[in-house]
Formats: structure tokens, C-alpha cells, sequence
């Protein structure tokens, strides 16, 4: 009965904690404590969906249309996993890389909070409550985007905050719409009201769009993605990794969970709208990628680029394609946190992120280089890595339900990520470096034993993902599955 | 400058506000008003307070930091959640003393007072945490 | 009164996207607080506009007719939308103070550096 609410709960005990407790090192150590109960008790979870399908606990008693409900099933618990170990890496590297002051000033609270954002969005089986905890994540990643003021800073904030804040506006006209047409916000209940009826009502189309706009804003699919480079270059290191691992895929999340529920019914309307957000979020973060000289903008292009194979996953709508789209979202959970770790290293040592004066990162650490390496390439997609398997798991199932130019779009994509990746590697790790200041290159390394660690505990996963990929295949095919059968969710949800 | 006719009314209208706020906290639940609405009103007491006085005789009226008090209120909500658990129900269900007093009469005692109760202390906490570090900025003093 | 009210929730939102795009960052926040209750009200009218008692059911009652208590649920929504905004407003209200702090106008465009590079 505890299980669900868990990863909910846990994060709220900790910032009840760290509004008491004062001492930096006792939050900090706190932190770590927390993020690794967090972690199994996603594991936890996962391993009992894995054997009953999906768990659901009602808040307060209440039956199921009317009292909030939580619920897993195999795609959330798998988000909750993957999610929970993004958050113990950035935590683990955060207690070194996030300076005195900020650690002071309660930064745990704050990443905290967006671990309940992003936990509670995964499990809301209630759209107002998805809409709530999409807010909860919004406060802490505002307040994280902005945290020490700096002059680049305010900037990313400010395009950050007005834009997410658009988009929350339209989610929450959607379901005021929504409400007032069908009288219900279980998604559960919502579905079979669709189902059941036949008949849709007039305004139905209008809060689906909003629903769709709103989280392709949060999600940064094509049209909408601008705030996302402008600002994931602005804060701390870390922060931006975090950003990385968990804001858009929540929002490509919720995309998933209401085209399943609701906008399978309209499929000759929304199937094409998602497949070209897709391709076109593909193609032009991938094109708009190679044209920059900032390392972490350049890995947030990237972001916009690999939430596009998510997309078209989705838009597929085959066993095959959701599968594949999951398993893509787990690898670029994990892949994209690490070269965002990568990057603060790099940021660590010299104080700036611009390719074009940075060089010779190889012989400064090697390790560090074998850590970006596992990263950017598992982000184009060599073999053995996890990103080889998510890739050729969508271009499969785009040639298997015959969207074979889409696959050959996916499969060209990839080489200009290749490109991009290897372009950032020679940069900053192969070239020579060009400020030819000897000084600067034998000065000695600063301490970053926690960084590091947190760096290889993704790439331990990057790894273990692509060699044991058969049988996280197999799960996410379990999973999808699952979604493609609206009926038993909304039948386990009603019963 | 000192106003005494100003710091006499504004510190009798504290304990106005504040009874007030009490009363719209224990009526909550089964008619308009609770813990949230209560907050506002016994916060609004606060920040005349503070306008008058400065937010340090404030911070010292509170004493604990606000920041300490949104954690109490927190923690009282987690306790009002997590309580049902005990009694194997799911969380954040409802639970009653039944309680008859021989003055007072029937009370409905429960989680959901408690639960307010929280939400009134966290949201009291936000707010005076929001107003008297604007006016620190400021330094309205 | 729905269609009063959906004319005056248009008028709201117009001015609210007006305010956005404009160049003042003080605007833009003003914007942003009138978009905010522009939503509010959407909620608040997908409940329905009628005249009736608060949403609640008297004690001891084992049945209601529907039409005499208003529908909570918007009232609820709403409520948890507000303190939402509430807390938006105060980081938002900060944020301002700090880019003031920093730039000494209310120009937006002055700290459009960033994104060239």
C-alpha cells in the first residue's frame, strides 16, 4: 500500500528534512541517502509490475473514478527506474560539482522537488493530478534555471519560465475544456467514456490540440523548441544534466499516455501530425546541431533530435514501434546525462565551454574521455552500446509497419549525429590546444572523485543497457504491449 | 518614527486576524473555509506587523526561522497522510476520534484537521518566508 | 452569463498575449499573471455558471439533488491552479528584482547575448 505513493513520498521527507536540518554536508550526505532508497524502491516496483502487470493504489479510499489514483504499469515503472538512476548519478556528481553556496542555499530541496514532479507525473493515473505534478517539476527546475542569479543565467531563465509557462496554460485550458464536456479526469474513466459512447463531443478536438501543444512544449518538438537551447547552456553543470535526463521526457511521456488513451481514436488526423513533428524535430535538431561551437548547446540540439526517434516510435503505433520508442527513452535518459556530466568536467577545468579554445581534454584525464566517448557514441548509435540498439529498434520497426523513408530519414539522422559527436570529440579532446598556454594544461587537476563516480555509474548503464539489451527489449515490448490495450488499463483502473 | 495609536491597533489586529484564522481553520471541512484561506488571513496579520515594526520583531515573535516552519507544517502533513498506513488503509485516508467532550461538545477530530492544520502552518510559512524577504531586500526597516 | 464570461475570458487572453510579446519585462510578467487567470476562469466555467448553494452536503443527508449544490470539483481545480500562480508570481517577482539588479532597465533585449555566439 506504501509501494506506489513511495517515490512520491520520499522525495517530500527529504525536503521536509532539508528545511530542518542547516549543516551542507549532513544535506548533502542526506541527498545520497535518498536518491539510492529512491532507487530501489523504482527497482522494487519495477520487479512487481514486471510479475502482475500493473499496481494502482487509491489516494484516500476513494473508488476510482472520483478519488486520485496512482498507477504503474510496465512503461511508467520503467520510466520510475530509469529516471531514479539519472537522479542518484546527478546527485552523486552535484555534492562535488555544485559550489558551497548554492549546496548551502538548499539546492537538494530544489532537485528534490523535480524528482516529485517527475516521479508523480510517471505514476498520476488523473490528468489534473499529471497537470499538478508537471507543475511541481516546473517550480524546482525554475528556480534551479535561476539559482545564483548570473547575468547568462537570468536570460535562459526568463525564455525558460515564459515559455513552459505557455505551455502549462494550454494544458490546464485543455482540461478545463475537457471537465466541462465529459465531467470526468481519470484518464482511465475518460478513455472508456471515448470507448463507450462512439460519439465525441464538440470540443473534444480542441483540448486534444491543447493537450498536444502543451506537452510538445515541455517535450521540445519541432515548432516549439526554442526555449530549450536557449536556456539548458545557462545554468550550473550538473543542473543542466539533470534538465537533460528528465524535463522533455515527461512531457513526450504524457504525449504517449494520451495518444494511446485518447488520440488513437483520431488516428487519421493525428497519426501524420506526430510522425512529421517527429521527422521534423529529427532533422532540424540534428541540422541546427552541427552549426554550433558550444559544447552543451550543442548536446541540446541534440536533445530535440533524439526526442524525434521517441516521436516517431510513437507514431508508428506498432508493438514494435512503442517498444523501441521506450527503450529509446530510457537510453537517452541515461546517455544525455552523461555527456551533460562531461561537458560540467570540461567546464570544471576551464572555465568555459567554447570548442573552439578547448583542446587536449585526452591528456588532461583520460578517463573523462573514455566517459564521453561511451556517451556521444551511444548517442549516434555505434554497437555495443545502448544507443545501437534503440536505434536499430525504430528504423526495424519503421521498416516493418512500411514507413520505409522515415527509417532511411532515421538512418541519415544518425550519421549527422556521428558527425556532431565526432566533432566534439576532436575539439575538445583530440586538437591541440589552441590558447598554446602550457601554464593552463599542467595546472593541477581539481578534486573529482564524486563526479566522477556519478559519470561512470551512467556509463555502466549505457553499457549494461546495450549488452543486455535482449531482455530490456523484451519488457519494453511487454510494455507496449500493455499501452496498445487501452481496455485493460482502463478495466485494472475501474475495476 | 514611532506611531503608538498605529502600533496599538496593528498589534491588536494580529490577535484579531489571527482568532480569525483559527476559527476558519477549525470550521474548514464541512463548511467554506480551511487551512489554506486560514493562512492567508492569519499571514495578512503578520505582514501589518511587519510593515509596522520591521521584520525582525516578527522573526522574533516566530521563533523559529520561516523556513523551519514550513518544515513543521510539512511534516504535519506527512504525518496526517502516512497515519492510515498504521491502520492498513491506503494513505491519506480519513480518520476519526470519535469524541463527544462534555463542554465543548461533539469535535470532529481527525487527519483531515491535522492535515489542515499542516497546510495552514506551510502555506503561513510561504508566505511570511515570500513578503519578509522582499521586504529584507528592500530593507523597509 | 457563460457567453459574458467566455467574451470576457477572449478579452483576456488578447491582452495577455499582447503583454507577452512586448519588450518591458514588467509587461511581460503582467502578461503572464493575466494569462494565468484567463485559464483560472476557463476552469471556472466548465463547471457551469448557476445559481446554487456551496458544495457541500449537509450532515446527515443520504441523498442530494444535484441542482441545488454547485459542482466543487472546478472550485478545487481552481484553487490548486491559484496557488500555483501564487507561487509563480513571488519566484517570478524575484527574478525580476534580480534582472533590475543586474541590468538597470526593464529591456529585455539587453541581455540577448546569449544565444548568438
Amino acid at each position: 500500500m506504501i509501494l506506489l505513493p513511495a517515490p512520491i513520498v520520499l522525495p517530500f521527507v527529504f525536503i521536509i528534512l532539508a528545511l530542518l536540518v542547516k549543516s551542507s554536508k549532513a544535506k548533502s550526505i542526506l541527498s545520497i541517502a535518498f536518491s539510492i532508497l529512491n532507487l530501489a524502491i523504482a527497482g522494487i516496483i519495477l520487479f512487481q509490475v514486471n510479475e502482475v502487470d500493473m499496481i494502482k493504489s487509491q489516494m484516500g479510499s476513494w473508488p476510482a473514478p472520483f478519488g486520485i489514483t496512482l498507477i504503474a504499469d510496465r512503461f511508467s515503472a520503467f520510466m520510475l527506474f530509469m529516471s531514479a538512476l539519472v537522479f542518484i548519478a546527478v546527485t552523486i556528481y552535484s555534492v562535488q560539482s555544485i559550489d558551497k553556496e548554492r549546496i548551502k542555499n538548499n539546492y537538494f530541496l530544489f532537485t528534490f522537488g523535480i524528482l516529485m514532479g517527475v516521479n508523480g507525473s510517471f505514476l498520476a493515473g488523473d490528468i489534473f493530478n499529471l497537470y499538478v505534478w508537471f507543475e511541481v517539476m516546473l517550480m524546482g527546475s525554475f528556480i534551479l534555471i535561476s539559482f545564483g542569479g548570473e547575468r547568462i543565467q537570468l536570460e535562459g531563465a526568463i525564455k525558460y519560465l515564459i515559455l513552459n509557462l505557455i505551455s502549462s496554460f494550454f494544458f490546464v485550458a485543455g482540461i478545463g475544456i475537457l471537465y466541462g464536456k465529459m465531467g470526468s479526469l481519470n484518464m482511465a474513466d475518460l478513455a472508456q467514456k471515448f470507448a463507450f459512447t462512439g460519439s465525441f463531443p464538440s470540443l473534444f478536438e480542441p483540448a486534444m490540440v491543447l493537450f498536444v501543444v502543451g506537452f510538445a512544449i515541455k517535450g521540445a518538438l519541432f515548432p516549439f523548441f526554442f526555449w530549450l537551447p536557449a536556456s539548458y547552456h545557462t545554468p550550473p553543470p550538473a543542473v543542466s544534466a539533470l534538465f537533460a535526463g528528465l524535463l522533455t521526457k515527461v512531457g513526450i511521456y504524457s504525449l504517449i499516455r494520451i495518444y494511446t488513451l485518447f488520440l488513437f481514436h483520431f488516428d487519421y488526423f493525428w497519426n501524420p501530425i506526430i510522425l512529421w513533428l517527429g521527422i521534423l524535430s529529427m532533422v532540424i535538431g540534428v541540422i541546427t546541431a552541427t552549426s554550433q561551437f558550444d559544447f552543451r548547446k550543442v548536446l541540446s540540439f541534440h536533445i530535440i533530435s533524439q526526442v524525434g526517434y521517441v516521436v516517431i516510435g510513437l507514431a508508428f503505433y506498432t508493438i514494435s514501434g512503442l517498444a523501441a520508442a521506450i527503450f529509446f527513452l530510457g537510453h537517452n535518459m541515461i546517455s544525455k546525462t552523461n555527456a551533460f556530466m562531461v561537458a560540467g568536467w570540461v567546464h570544471r577545468e576551464r572555465k568555459t565551454l567554447n570548442m573552439k579554445v578547448l583542446g587536449e581534454m585526452f591528456n588532461k584525464n583520460t578517463l573523462w574521455g573514455v566517459l564521453f566517448f561511451i556517451s556521444a557514441f551511444s548517442l549516434a548509435g555505434l554497437p555495443p552500446l545502448s544507443g545501437f540498439a534503440g536505434k536499430y529498434l525504430i528504423i526495424k520497426a519503421g521498416i516493418e509497419s512500411d514507413h520505409i523513408f522515415v527509417a532511411l530519414i532515421a538512418l541519415f539522422v544518425g550519421l549527422f549525429t556521428l558527425f556532431s559527436m565526432t566533432k566534439i570529440w576532436i575539439e575538445v579532446f583530440w586538437k591541440n590546444n589552441p590558447t598554446e598556454n602550457a601554464a593552463e594544461n599542467n595546472t593541477k587537476a581539481l578534486p573529482h572523485g564524486l563526479m566522477l563516480t556519478g559519470s561512470i555509474i551512467l556509463a555502466l548503464s549505457i553499457i549494461a543497457m546495450g549488452i543486455w539489451a535482449a531482455p530490456i527489449v523484451e519488457f519494453c515490448e511487454k510494455a507496449a504491449a500493455d499501452l496498445l490495450n487501452t481496455q485493460k488499463y482502463i478495466n485494472f483502473v475501474l475495476k | 518614527m514611532r506611531n503608538i495609536i498605529l502600533e496599538k491597533i496593528v498589534s491588536l489586529f494580529l490577535k484579531v486576524m489571527l482568532i480569525f484564522a483559527i476559527y476558519l481553520l477549525l470550521r474548514g471541512h464541512n463548511n467554506p473555509g480551511g487551512g489554506f484561506i486560514a493562512a492567508i488571513i492569519a499571514s495578512t496579520g503578520f505582514v501589518f506587523y511587519a510593515i509596522i515594526y520591521g521584520t525582525k520583531k516578527v522573526e522574533k515573535m516566530l521563533h523559529l526561522s520561516t523556513h523551519q516552519w514550513m518544515g513543521i507544517g510539512l511534516l504535519l502533513v506527512l504525518i496526517s497522510t502516512l497515519l492510515p498506513l498504521f491502520f492498513s488503509k491506503e494513505i491519506q485516508t480519513g480518520l476519526w476520534i470519535p469524541s463527544d467532550f462534555p463542554v465543548l461538545g461533539l469535535l470532529s477530530l481527525g487527519t483531515p484537521l491535522l492535515f489542515d492544520t499542516g497546510v495552514f502552518v506551510t502555506v503561513s510559512g510561504v508566505i511570511l518566508t515570500i513578503i519578509l524577504s522582499i521586504m529584507e531586500v528592500l530593507e523597509w526597516n | 452569463m457563460e457567453l459574458i464570461l467566455a467574451i470576457f475570458i477572449g478579452l483576456l487572453y488578447a491582452s495577455g498575449v499582447y503583454l507577452i510579446l512586448r519588450r518591458s519585462i514588467v509587461k511581460v510578467i503582467l502578461g503572464v499573471f493575466v494569462l494565468s487567470n484567463a485559464t483560472n476562469l476557463i476552469i471556472f466555467l466548465s463547471g457551469g455558471i448557476k445559481r446554487s448553494g456551496a458544495g457541500f452536503i449537509p450532515a446527515g443527508a443520504e441523498k442530494v439533488d444535484p441542482a441545488t449544490i454547485s459542482d466543487p470539483l472546478p472550485q478545487a481545480l481552481i484553487l490548486t491552479a491559484i496557488v500555483i500562480g501564487l507561487g509563480i508570481a513571488a519566484y517570478i517577482l524575484a527574478l525580476k528584482y534580480r534582472y533590475f539588479e543586474i541590468t538597470e532597465t526593464h529591456d529585455l533585449d539587453q541581455l540577448s547575448k546569449t544565444d548568438q555566439k
